[in-house]
């Protein structure tokens, strides 16, 4: 076994077995999630025109749930890695050269990961055709067994394992060769050129609020926001170390206590750090899955229901509202209106 | 002088708007230990990170065995720091999770050396260095001094031209660090090994065949070209 397979796996071990585990346990769960995401859509419509119909909110899911198990994937592969990124720092320094250190990285980093993923598959692969055969017959939500093709399923899986690699070595590419006792001391400001992200993500949901909805093409309209979605949602990320940056300022703007003078001057030494960017995805996922909760919660309003209906599939609902001086209208009255029926909880007046 | 190995020319350097190192010459010969001297900040550990290809300088060049070495790309400058250039820091930087000796072998295992072979070289070290009882050790079961030496058994292993140290007694007892200094004499005199050593210890710079004063930056005393004489330490030192 080469010296840098052996180190790789060896690093593996570094920052404990807890964290060894986390990193697996992270991978599996991301890898379950994102199987999930890619079989529910044929699971929920099994129809392949019905499935266009509803191609924009199939995309926003698939979007808002890979997004968390992204974020989730960060986050485990950055763990511990102050004591990962010093290891890899040392080695640099000894003379191993910037491919080879991401050798290590990569080996140290896809070992946990292909572990872990390839246990989320074969979780996804025991566990969703039951579970998938026990919501049908149950809520009734999925129209057609939740599974995947064995090749889908491997192909994700790699995916998965070569995502989780590329996060986790990510402060493997940065060109600076860190030097003894100087790096971890060096403030980096994050410039206010991030802002210029968010401001184009939101120029464009802006863009999409005021275009003529039914002058625009539909593709057109979603490209627009899903484009203007994910571009907001870098933004943010990009952003929470500019915030912590100004808040670090802050802090030391009035004299502060020794504590806090402390803690402001560890935010600057980091605040471009991995796991402010983190927080910052955190924050993206919590205000766009909060955007759209709100705004599930207006397409079900009783109206926008009804007109969905209408639009769409149906059955139609129509609500009739009589002027007959406040008289009750019998409901045998309607009798004449040729498929009208009524679900019970309707009363005319 | 033909046996240069490591020369530094005019070298320039400065962090931000401070500058660290101005137009600071440093040549050193084969079998020379020269003790790079200062106060703190006076640019001590930037010259040892400049020479060693670690940072680029501002101004100035580097040269490394007649290569100008500074240019080199980041690729080619690891590699030659590998097979060149032994470091040694004030607290060793070896990695936690090896074992002394595969700490020790870990130079000659990248350079491609057979892993048999390498743990016999790095056994012969470790035992010049009176360490080899701890060879199938983590670093946290074994003593600063311990892992110090280890580390001074990596620097010398792959019997590199150049040994790069700074402050390496600097966390050490006084025995302890004459065991490490006396490994840097021995490499000097028995295979020719150039050592630069930084440090502000008078003690330990005395062990050094010739010394250099830098004070906010510039070269202020000792001697920054080698002599044309033999290499003998300025304070004699036991065998």
């Amino acid at each position: 076994m080469s010296a840098l397979v052996t180190l790789g796996l060896r690093l593996a071990r570094a920052g404990g077995p807890l964290r060894a585990w986390s990193v697996a346990l992270g991978n599996a769960f991301g890898a379950f999630l994102v199987l999930l995401t890619f079989a529910l859509p044929e699971a929920l419509y099994p129809d392949p025109a019905r499935r266009a119909d509803v191609r924009v909110n199939l995309v926003a899911s698939l979007l808002f749930l890979v997004v968390p198990a992204v974020v989730l994937l960060v986050t485990v592969g950055r763990l511990s890695s102050g004591v990962r990124d010093r290891r890899l720092a040392a080695l640099r320094m000894i003379g191993v050269t910037p491919v080879r250190v991401r050798v290590v990285a990569a080996v140290e980093n896809g070992v946990l990961a292909a572990g872990g993923a390839v246990a989320g598959a074969v979780l996804f692969l025991v566990a969703a055709p039951p579970v998938g055969a026990a919501v049908s017959r149950g809520p009734g939500w999925l129209k057609a067994p939740l599974t995947l093709p064995p090749g889908t399923v491997a192909l994700v899986t790699v995916a998965i394992v070569i995502l989780s690699v590329v996060l986790g070595t990510a402060a493997t590419w940065q060109r600076e060769l860190p030097t003894a006792g100087r790096s971890e001391s060096t403030r980096r400001a994050p410039s206010p050129w991030r802002l210029v992200v968010l401001a184009g993500g939101a120029r464009l949901l802006v863009v999409v609020d005021r275009l003529d909805s039914t002058a625009a093409r539909e593709a057109t309209l979603m490209l627009l926001l899903v484009v203007g979605v994910l571009v907001t949602a870098v933004g943010i990320a990009i952003m929470t170390p500019l915030v912590t940056g100004w808040v670090a300022d802050a802090l030391l703007a009035r004299r502060p206590s020794v504590g806090i003078t402390l803690a402001a001057r560890s935010m600057q030494s980091d605040a471009v750090g991995a796991s402010r960017v983190v927080a910052g995805l955190g924050v993206a996922v919590f205000l766009i899955t909060g955007g759209l909760g709100f705004m599930g919660f207006i397409a079900h309003l009783p109206h926008l229901r009804a007109a969905d209906l209408a639009y769409g599939t149906g059955p139609q609902q129509i609500i009739i509202t009589a002027s007959s001086g406040g008289g009750a209208v019998p409901a045998a009255a309607l009798d004449g209106v040729a498929n009208l029926s009524f679900d019970g909880r309707s009363s005319c007046s | 002088m033909s046996d240069l190995v490591l020369e530094g020319r005019r070298l320039r350097h400065s962090f931000g708007r401070t500058r660290v190192l101005d137009d600071v010459d440093l040549a050193v010969r084969a079998g020379e230990i020269v003790a790079v001297m200062g106060p703190s900040g006076s640019g001590k550990s930037t010259l040892l990170h400049l020479l060693a290809g670690l940072l680029r300088p501002d101004a100035g060049e580097v040269w490394l065995a007649g290569e100008r070495f500074d240019t080199l790309s980041e690729r080619r400058r690891s590699e030659r720091r590998l097979a060149e250039l032994g470091f040694v820091f004030q607290f060793g930087d070896l990695v936690p999770e090896l074992t002394v000796e595969e700490n020790v072998e870990l130079p000659l295992r990248l350079m491609g050396v057979h892993a048999r072979a390498a743990r016999a070289r790095a056994s012969v070290m470790l035992e010049r260095l009176g360490v080899v009882e701890h060879a199938s050790k983590r670093l946290g079961e074994v003593s600063g001094g311990q892992a110090q030496r280890a580390a001074v058994a990596r620097a010398l292993v792959h019997t590199p031209p150049v040994i790069l140290a700074d402050e390496p007694t600097g966390a050490l007892d006084t025995t302890t660090g004459e065991l490490v200094l006396e490994a840097f004499v021995h490499a000097a005199r028995e295979q020719g090994t150039a050592v630069v050593l930084v440090t502000h210890e008078l003690r330990v710079a005395s062990w050094a065949t010739r010394d250099v004063l830098l004070r906010d930056g510039r070269i202020v005393g000792g001697s920054a070209a080698p002599s044309s004489g033999p290499s003998e330490p300025l304070a004699e030192v036991a065998p």
